[in-house]
């Protein structure tokens, strides 16, 4: 009689366990945990200063935490740093690079610095680079750089790919087609974690994600599972002429939530469209309460991005 | 080793490209070699007339004759120990004559049969107060022995020649620690070191770009300086490339001192700035420090520049064995220690954190 080997289940990509890192006497990541499972797009979200990307820089090896754990591929990090680094790829939130080299001296420099290297002509391909390989970097369009930046990050065909905010500052066409590089990732085995300022983004691309606020996980999932955690099925947007307590909103009970996005600018979650537009109404006839720029829509990401947020802002303050 | 010759490479691609900062660059140091060149004409620099003595007889006539040599306006005296330092003052150029004061009275004027002309109006001068300090009346009692010591060339070209390739390694090693600082302004260099690739090969490939770099500034300025000047290199290849190799060190060391300790780009720049400009003018690369005002004579005795001018000078324009620098070559080294030992200390500040 044979006997099958025990399956053992592939271990994350990434695992972080009770990571903290302190600068001076502030505390800018305190307990950060996740998974990152092999193939997945994991996006990594908060607000400027949330600590997103402190924790990208400890994965990569960049800065060292003040405790916790951090593995990729199974390994501690930062004893096992050029193995790791052999196998992933990183995408830096506003880098630049020598402006008077070619591209193909840039991707070429880059290539000699791994054990293995994607061919120039598969990087060419993959990000439609011929047309620019001969022309120095700064007279690249916005978009034309950032399809030379993640090509850089690819040269090693990494394992796990870290894209800090791709997509910042390029227009729709350009994202769209980053997207579908990313895409591509996915449908290659990669794993990529992403963080971003557009939530549509997110939810486009992110099986998962996780939202970081003052340092902490507020929120971790899927998209779908994040905005159904809302429990409202519409969010109705306002304008009102005057400062106006939100408890006392509340308090008729036709949402479930309101929160001021902006100055004079409110956010109500309701459980229904047409209880919840009668309730704001008949709030505001008895308040006196002049309301403008009323829109409706179903939930989305960005409140739930908001709403973790604003709640973060409100114990803060 | 694929990494290093890579990133040598680019730092060599990135000053090519760079056009309007190569032709800046070579031009103004090409540009004050032709000029102070030409206004200088053929003859040195000098101010003083150094007369090598050398008193054996140590009686009240020499004393006499001494006195009124160091009571002279040009005239001035420098004792050595024996008649070899003496004929090796005379070859250099470092003196115009030597003087003996014999133990048995036989006192002698000792000549090069090439002194040039203010050479021989300084004998002259010599001559004259030497008979003036015996008496007038008296008979001249100095023999003057015209020998054929071949004294080395003294135009102003060889001067200045060594000096500019000392000053351009300083500043194109100076100018490195920039090069760094904004590799790390921009981020490239963050994103190098995200890469497999080792600090070793990344400093590695970094340091022999530049060296690159500062080679092909020496070529340029040694080719106007012997094709359009007749500048001679006296020195053997080795020795003179022993020196460069270690002034290059030496300056690049101190560039990336500045570069790791200035919290800026800007700042670093500025400082680098400080440095070498004083350096240029204060360290003998265009004027002999010796014609210095006293008052700041003592800072180019502590400034890393002299001491590569003076053994660039000595080994180029004299041909002297590179021991005789030797202690020219310890300052440096020293220079290069503290560079090394303070930018260690800055970059493990700076990397306690990182990894």
């Amino acid at each position: 009689m044979t006997t099958n080997p025990p399956l053992v289940a592939a271990p994350p990509v990434v695992q972080i366990d009770a990571l903290r890192k302190r600068y001076g006497e502030r505390w800018v990541l305190d307990g950060v945990s996740f998974d990152v499972q092999r193939g997945e797009i994991f996006g990594f979200l908060g607000p400027n200063g949330a600590g997103k990307t402190t924790t990208l820089e400890i994965l990569e090896g960049l800065r060292r935490p003040t405790s916790g754990s951090v593995r990729l591929f199974g390994m501690e990090v930062h004893s096992h740093l050029r193995e790791i680094r052999e196998r992933i790829g990183v995408s830096l939130q506003s880098t630049d690079y020598w402006g008077l080299l070619t591209v193909r001296e840039t991707l070429q420099l880059f290539r000699g610095m791994y054990k293995r290297s994607l061919p120039l002509d598969e990087l060419v391909e993959l990000f439609d680079l011929g047309a620019c390989l001969k022309r120095p970097m700064l007279e690249l369009s916005g978009g034309n750089y950032q399809r030379v930046v993640l090509a850089l990050a690819l040269v090693n065909d990494p394992e796990l790919v870290f894209l800090d905010e791709p997509t910042t500052g390029l227009d729709p066409s350009a994202r769209r087609m980053l997207w579908d590089v990313v895409r591509s990732l996915r449908s290659r085995g990669r794993t990529v974690i992403l963080t971003t300022h557009y939530m549509e983004e997110a939810e486009a691309l992110c099986g998962r994600v996780a939202i970081i606020n003052q340092g902490r996980i507020v929120e971790c999932g899927t998209p779908d599972e994040l905005v159904s955690g809302l429990a409202a099925d519409v969010a109705i947007s306002f304008s009102a002429d005057a400062p106006i307590a939100l408890d006392g909103l509340q308090q008729g009970g036709w949402c479930k939530d309101v929160r001021e996005i902006e100055h004079g600018k409110y956010l109500a979650y309701c459980g229904d469209l047409g209880a919840g537009l009668a309730g704001l109404i008949a709030w505001a006839t008895a308040t006196r309460t002049v309301l403008s720029r009323i829109e409706t829509r179903g939930p989305t990401l960005d409140d739930v991005f908001l709403r973790s947020a604003l709640a973060h802002r409100a114990v803060a303050a | 080793m694929n990494a290093l010759l890579l990133l040598a490479a680019s730092f060599v691609r990135l000053y090519l490209r760079d056009r309007l900062t190569v032709v800046l660059s070579l031009a103004l140091m090409v540009f004050m070699m032709v000029l102070f060149g030409l206004v200088m004409g053929e003859e040195q620099f000098r101010v003083a007339l150094p007369v090598a003595v050398l008193d054996q007889a140590k009686t009240p006539a020499s004393a006499r004759a001494l006195a009124a040599m160091r009571s002279d306006d040009l005239l001035e005296v420098t004792p050595v120990a024996n008649e070899a330092e003496m004929v090796e003052q005379i070859r250099r150029a470092k003196v115009i004559a030597g003087l003996t004061f014999g133990a048995t009275g036989s006192n002698r004027l000792v000549t090069s049969e090439s002194a040039s002309k203010w050479q021989r109006i300084g004998i002259d001068r010599l001559q004259q107060l030497l008979q003036r300090s015996q008496g007038v009346a008296a008979p001249s009692p100095w023999r003057v022995e015209a020998r054929p010591i071949a004294v080395v060339k003294s135009r102003y070209i060889d001067f200045i020649f060594p000096g500019m390739l000392a000053m351009a390694i300083m500043q194109t090693c100076l100018g490195s620690g920039v090069v760094l600082l904004h590799a790390k302004k921009i981020g490239v260099l963050r994103r190098l070191r995200l890469t497999p690739v080792s600090s070793l090969q990344l400093f590695g490939g970094f340091i022999s770009g530049r060296l690159l770099v500062v080679l092909l500034h020496l070529l340029a300025l040694g080719l106007v300086a012997v094709l359009g000047f007749g500048a001679q290199v006296l020195s053997p290849w080795f020795a003179l490339a022993a020196t460069v190799a270690l002034g290059c060190i030496t300056f690049m060391a101190l560039g990336v001192m500045l570069a790791v300790i200035a919290p800026s780009f800007e700042a670093g720049n500025l400082m680098v700035q400080l440095l070498s400009f004083p350096m240029s003018f204060l360290c003998g690369v265009f004027f002999k420090i010796e014609s210095m005002p006293a008052y700041v004579a003592w800072l180019p005795k502590v400034l890393p520049l002299t001491y590569l001018v003076e053994t660039m000078r000595g080994l180029i324009t004299l041909g002297a064995p590179i021991a005789s620098y030797r202690v020219d070559l310890g300052v440096l080294a020293g220079w290069l220690a503290a560079a090394l030992l303070v930018a260690a200390f800055g970059l493990r500040h700076l990397q306690s954190d990182e990894g």
